[in-house]
């Protein structure tokens, strides 16, 4: 076991926390969709991001990869400040995400979906888009129009692309969502893998409390645009506030 | 060729399809070069129109077609190319294929200048703002400041030292250009990032394209391509002035063509452009004064029938291939 210093807060010293969002905080004109949040997400784990729908997570998302500025607050990556950046610069040096509706091109084939997504300078990006079709068990497709891919190898391609720039730390955003158990599981299995093996870091919006519980290193939850409650599933899912929000009061 | 060799060659031509389709874009090939010595000058004209509306068609179909910003402003940088090489070949004496190139660049220029700006824009605002420049050109030119280059409101005559033949096979070359030009970027990791912003452009930012830079640059080849064709158009007009220059017809009609081929695909503007040509004659000959309005009522049945344009219907109903190389 290696220990690592963290502050009275948990946040690990010597920016080893691969993305800082630090009191971000997002207006839409009287709407406050995100008020002075903070988390930190630990590099190569899994950390789940929960709460009920209007909570801020798709903007906290959006915050994170550049579609929307923070009115307040910065966002670091590997210590660097990534606040003002673009969308394409973000994910150029590393974050990749995927969308509440999937967001593939669906007048392209399956392999230009991932050619597109190809650095320049990449060589072997032709083998290396197969070897990720392999992954997602989409070789058979390939000359598909990845518009005619049903909903369940839709996420698969939309989560593989983002392998394609090298991804390290990937938002998912309800990867489970609108797919059968067996694709779920596949997708977890997928998810697992590339952590445990490829040291990848993984941020996921979900609403299935199983998934959450079973897969999640670490939960943090939003209510209104605020942080209230964070740490490991178990203690997450008996934290008053949490309970309050998901089942009334 | 001995026996065996010819009975081969045959057995290829039943089974190959694709060598029927070879052999008959050589023969076409073989005739429009050696058009100019079997017809008659008038014929050789219209031909050379074809040329030029086959280069504005798929000049156009590289902004629009691969990107899905509609441009609204083709004939700004038709009237930049014109306006340049007139000047630069009557003014200056520069020679010829030199100025109408230099044509083609000056228009490129526009574009990376209008486009670094417009294209920030969202696309209905872009397709607005591009007429708008349309219009503010025409009255550019004949200001008293830009009038002593332009030759003001009433524009030039000129005859170009160019023979006939010279601009025949000039725009058969350009047109040729322009249509591999468009086959290169389809069929290239840039044009599938250009598609790709046709397709989604905030899906395709998240992927790391920076969507900008392969918009202005698509933009800039397009203007290239406008000019240097309108070069050649306006050698053969003999004259250039502000409402020919940017006028609204010539502005339309890549826009039509390409509806009418089928936007987006690389041979579409092609096709549309013959069409349209051929159309033009038939209805110019027969209605003299209002070939406009019947050429507009089959345009509209054409594109009412065939949403997309021609060849995106045949490859939507699976009868031509869906690759992009065509």
């Amino acid at each position: 076991m290696i220990s690592v210093d963290r502050d009275e807060e948990g946040r690990l010293k010597d920016g080893k926390n691969v993305l800082e969002v630090q009191n971000v905080t997002k207006e839409f004109g009287s709407l406050v969709a995100l008020n002075n949040v903070s988390i930190w997400i630990e590099e190569g784990k899994i950390t789940g991001l929960i709460g009920p729908n209007g909570a801020g997570k798709t903007t906290l998302f959006n915050v994170i990869t550049g579609q929307f500025r923070a009115d307040k607050g910065k966002v670091f990556f590997r210590g660097k400040d990534i606040t003002k950046l673009k969308p394409y610069q973000i994910a150029r040096r590393g974050i990749g995400r995927t969308w509440q509706v999937i967001r593939i091109f669906p007048n392209m084939t399956v392999i230009e979906n991932l050619m597109t997504a190809a650095n320049l300078r990449e060589r072997n990006a032709g083998e290396k888009a197969l070897e990720l079709l392999e992954l997602a068990g989409l070789v058979a497709e390939k000359d598909s129009y990845a518009g005619e891919l049903s909903t369940g190898q839709q996420k698969f391609l939309e989560l593989v692309r983002i392998l394609m720039f090298d991804a390290d730390v990937m938002l998912l955003d309800e990867v489970a969502a609108g797919i059968n158990p067996t694709e779920q599981l596949a997708a977890l299995n997928l998810i697992h893998n590339l952590c445990d093996q490829k040291g990848k870091t993984f941020f996921i919006v979900e609403h299935d409390m199983d998934v959450i519980m079973e897969h999640c290193d670490k939960v943090i939850c939003l209510n209104f645009g605020e942080k209230i409650a964070e740490g490991t599933p178990k203690e997450v899912q008996n934290n008053e506030k949490v309970i309050q929000v998901y089942f009334g009061a | 060729m001995n026996k065996s060799d010819k009975l081969r060659l045959a057995e290829k031509f039943k089974t190959d399809k694709r060598l029927w389709l070879y052999a008959i874009a050589v023969i076409v090939l073989a005739l429009l070069i050696a058009l100019p010595r079997i017809v008659n000058p008038y014929l050789c004209s219209v031909v050379f129109l074809m040329f030029i509306y086959i280069a504005y068609a798929e000049a156009w179909n590289i902004m629009t077609g691969f990107t899905g910003y509609i441009n609204f402003g083709f004939s700004v940088f038709a009237g930049i190319g014109g306006y340049a090489s007139a000047i630069l070949i009557i003014d200056h004496g520069i020679w010829w294929p030199v100025g109408w190139l230099l044509g083609g660049v000056f228009a490129s220029i526009g574009a990376l200048i209008l486009g670094s700006f417009m294209l920030r824009l969202r696309g209905s605002y872009f397709a607005i703002g591009m007429l708008v420049i349309l219009l503010a050109s025409g009255v550019l030119a004949t200001t008293k400041y830009l009038t002593p280059l332009t030759h003001g409101g009433y524009g030039f005559q000129f005859v170009q030292p160019v023979s006939d033949l010279e601009m025949y096979y000039s725009a058969f070359f350009i047109s040729a250009a322009t249509v591999f030009a468009a086959y290169k970027i389809i069929t290239s990791s840039f044009g599938a990032k250009l598609l790709a912003i046709r397709e989604d452009e905030e899906g395709a930012g998240s992927i790391g394209i920076n969507t900008t830079k392969e918009k202005i640059s698509a933009f800039a080849i397009s203007g290239f391509f406008a000019g240097l064709a309108a070069s050649v158009f306006f050698a053969f007009q003999n004259y250039i002035d502000p409402s020919s220059a940017f006028s609204a017809w010539y502005n339309s009609l890549p826009i039509i063509m390409v509806l009418l081929g089928g936007i987006g695909t690389l041979w579409g503007p092609v096709l549309g452009a013959v069409i349209m040509i051929f159309v033009e004659e038939f209805f110019w000959s027969i209605l003299p004064e209002t070939y406009f309005m019947a050429c507009g009522a089959v345009i509209v049945l054409l594109v009412l029938l065939l949403p997309g344009g021609i060849i995106t219907w045949f490859k939507s109903r699976g009868i031509l291939p869906r690759t992009r190389a065509i």
